[in-house]
């Protein structure tokens, strides 16, 4: 399955909805996309992971990257995720404890 | 005991295939369908780790894959590429400094591929290759 990056506005932040398989051939064109949203000034940024079916390191170094970049904006990053699969392999790197992930988007945006 | 043997150029593209692979050879098997997910996350973070070091220093020589299914089913991925770290299982970077350390984005890659290896197979085994060139993650699971 291909990759589909959809971005929205939910409150004062970002989202970027993620679906189908992020993985070394297709991570390319996700952090192309967080990049450009980063260019474009965006310092509240949410990635909703629910709906990919597989993710491997190097969608997990997307990750990492753009949490790293928006700390270095003063800015913040959440991951959406409720997926046990997804929970897991963040769970397996540790991610779980460094990255802001939250099974739902806040209310508050 | 059989074996299966597969190679593929280092490009990215190749990766999902050699997931599809690994996951229909331990399906062959007859592994336990509770671990071909398991299967296939490991055998493609092998086979990202590998394209990246391939990749990180400019080697265009195959990826190989090996499967040898006797008492148990055995994964073998064999890259090519200058050994640059020792004891990678003991080096496999800690999830903070994942997430602070300003390294490339191959050599991240390769480092949460190591990480996230560590912790989804219980049969792990990181070897280097004596010549310096080239390592191979080996992994097993039960039949």
């Amino acid at each position: 399955m291909e990759l589909t990056i959809h971005t929205r506005t939910a409150g004062t932040r970002t989202v970027v909805d993620v679906g189908g398989e992020i993985d070394m051939y297709t991570a390319t064109s996700l952090r192309e996309r967080i990049l450009q949203l980063l260019r474009e000034g965006v310092t509240a940024l949410a990635i909703d992971v629910n709906q990919v079916e597989f993710c491997d390191s190097t969608g997990l170094g997307v990750f990492i990257g753009a949490s790293r970049r928006l700390r270095e904006m003063n800015g913040s990053l959440i991951i959406v995720c409720a997926r046990p699969q997804m929970l897991k392999i963040f769970q397996l790197t540790g991610l779980d404890k460094v990255l802001d992930i939250r099974d739902s988007l806040p209310t508050d945006g | 005991m059989a074996t299966v043997r597969f190679g593929f150029t280092p490009a990215p593209v190749h990766v999902r295939t050699a997931r599809l692979v690994a996951a229909s050879v331990a399906q062959q098997a007859r592994l336990s369908p509770d671990l071909l997910d398991e299967v296939r996350q490991a055998a493609g973070e092998a086979c990202t780790r590998a394209v990246a070091r391939h990749r990180r220093h400019g080697v265009d020589a195959l990826v190989r894959m090996k499967f040898a299914i006797g008492a148990r089913f055995v994964a073998e991925v064999a890259d090519f590429a200058p050994v640059t770290r020792t004891d990678m299982l003991d080096d496999a970077a800690d999830s903070m400094e994942l997430a602070a350390g300003p390294t490339d984005e191959d050599t991240l890659t390769e480092e949460v591929a190591l990480t996230l290896l560590s912790g989804l197979v219980a049969d792990l085994q990181v070897m280097d290759a004596p010549n310096g060139i080239g390592s191979t993650v080996r992994m097993s699971w039960p039949l």
